[in-house]
């Protein structure tokens, strides 16, 4: 194997959800993936030396890491349960790069894994609503989380910048990459059609437009140097993150998507290439709308219409830019960990059924908040 | 004036030492909005300090009530757990004269306006506080400014 420098992904795995529903606990869980992702890696678990951790939302615990190292049996340097909501496991892995490049860590693992049947799906949203908006300026309108998202857009399509077709097409071409991954939780096709006339939740937000609500288990495990043993490694070529309001009515109306726009301006000078460089991308796909808006604020639409990226590129199967391949939020899972697994799985090529030909750069991007956080990397083919 | 009994606040229950002006205010028909003595700039929610010059001297300033739509949304669905109208109805981000963001419930617009093809097109439309409506719901609402 050639030498290589840098900080790498070594390992990944991801838990099959017929062996998920065994689990009651999410630090079994957490522990079992991150074993697993170690085992990938050709990884001792006891030589993992931070554990950093995605806490749960049915059981929230603020020791969560802590308790998956005492579960495998590590003594970490550093156990920490981290948290920026959605954005959180590529914020872990901003900070396990900076944790390896100043040499303060050798091994680093992350996971994320929640059990959200056991609470049921109502209560769940309740949970995710519980936090949403000011409890005197904002809260006292009822909204859910896909209010907010739906009033954001309402924005983009009133501004022209996405049509509802749009937002449409990339609900469509996401169920077209569910149907080749055995491990989504929908796979049966859409059409546009079936997507504009579904229930309504909010606006512009239909059923098909919203993420799931699933159980989930996943890890990864970041290192640096030359590996000779494990499966083949992926390079983290950049990893950035960009923050800015936290409550909707606090967002810039003149630049919604600033932090976006500020993260992949920083993301691909670090990377030192171009959006149209990137041969796949993974962005965090909550409603079918910040799909549309990071095709644009990240610069794959490449200045043209989105409606020509998603009609004439494609990001589906057999696509010119495939889009979260393994189904993403909307159709397979509710982690943005999965984002991050599967750009690794395509770079490797050892995505099966939904292997795209030789991908060598992939972005990835996790979001926190109402566009709130922004983190984002560019992974690269070793 | 409304014949009504006022309805509530829904918001005041949640009033910190800072946005008790705000509130009184707004029982009373007055609409205020804080602004900074040293930069003149207004913010909404009010806070101890200005977000634009860090200043600690803050007021509260007649505000006019209007502004601009920026966003809208028809919603279905709410959080049984709050306060809110009945389902649909409209939810809008005003861009105040004043310069902040508002949540308003948006009035005098029928629900039928709405299309999923197209999103709501209301934005940029005029709006103006709508009295009657924030007594009756409590909770502020503005219409829009018939031409």
């Amino acid at each position: 194997m050639p030498s290589l420098k840098g900080v790498l992904i070594a390992g990944v795995s991801e838990m099959d959800r017929t062996e998920l529903a065994g689990y009651r606990d999410p630090v079994s869980a957490n522990a079992m993936s991150i074993a697993r992702a170690a085992h990938d890696a050709g990884v001792n678990v006891h030589d993992i030396d931070v554990v950093l951790t995605y806490d749960s939302l049915v059981k929230p615990d603020i020791l969560q890491a802590n308790r998956v190292a005492e579960y495998l049996g590590v003594n970490a340097t550093v156990a920490a349960t981290v948290g920026s909501a959605g954005a959180t496991p590529v914020t872990a892995l901003l900070m396990a790069d900076a944790l390896l490049r100043n040499g303060s860590a050798d091994t680093v693992a992350i996971a994320h894994s929640d059990l959200r049947s056991t609470a049921g799906r109502d209560q769940v949203i309740a949970m995710m609503a519980a936090n949403v908006g000011n409890p005197e300026f904002e809260a006292p309108f009822g909204p859910i989380i896909p209010t907010m998202y739906a009033l954001l857009a309402d924005w983009v399509v009133g501004a022209g910048r996405a049509t509802a077709n749009d937002l449409a097409d990339i609900a469509v071409a996401t169920r077209s990459w569910a149907a080749l991954n055995p491990n989504a939780r929908f796979t049966q096709p859409l059409t546009r059609d079936e997507v504009l006339t579904a229930p309504r939740v909010a606006g512009l937000f239909g059923k098909y437009d919203c993420c799931l609500v699933t159980d989930f288990s996943g890890a990864f495990i970041v290192t640096a140097g030359d590996r000779d043993r494990g499966s083949r490694p992926v390079r983290v070529r950049s990893v950035v993150s960009s923050s800015s309001h936290e409550e909707l009515s606090q967002i810039d109306p003149d630049r919604p998507m600033a932090a976006a726009e500020r993260a992949a301006a920083d993301l691909f000078a670090a990377a030192a290439v171009e959006p149209a460089d990137i041969d796949a991308a993974f962005l965090y796909d909550c409603f079918t709308s910040t799909v549309a808006q990071q095709l644009i604020a990240y610069g794959l639409t490449r200045e043209r219409p989105l409606s020509w990226l998603l009609g004439e590129v494609g990001t589906g199967p057999g696509g010119g830019l495939p889009v979260n391949t393994h189904g993403g939020l909307l159709s397979a899972t509710t982690s943005g960990i999965f984002h991050l697994i599967e750009a690794v799985r395509q770079l490797r090529g050892t995505a099966g059924r939904r292997q795209i030909p030789d991908p060598s750069l992939a972005l990835v991007t996790n979001l926190g908040g109402l566009y709130s956080t922004h983190c984002a990397a560019i992974l690269e083919a070793c | 004036m409304t014949t009504h009994h006022p309805a509530a606040l829904a918001g005041a229950e949640h009033a910190t030492a800072v946005s008790i002006p705000y509130w009184e205010a707004l029982a009373e028909g007055r609409f205020v909005l804080q602004r900074c003595t040293a930069c003149t700039r207004y913010q909404h929610y009010p806070r101890r300090i200005c977000r634009h010059c860090s200043s600690e001297s803050l007021e509260f300033a007649s505000a006019s009530g209007t502004g601009t739509v920026f966003a809208a949304t028809l919603v279905h669905r709410s959080n049984s757990h709050r306060a809110s109208p009945s389902r649909p109805y409209w939810l809008a981000i005003v861009r105040t004269d004043e310069e902040p963001l508002l949540f308003a419930l948006l009035s005098g617009v029928p629900a039928e306006l709405d299309r999923p093809d197209r999103g709501s097109g209301l934005q940029g439309a005029r709006v103006e506080l709508d009295w009657a409506e924030i007594r009756s719901t409590g909770l502020l609402a503005v219409h829009p400014i018939q031409p």
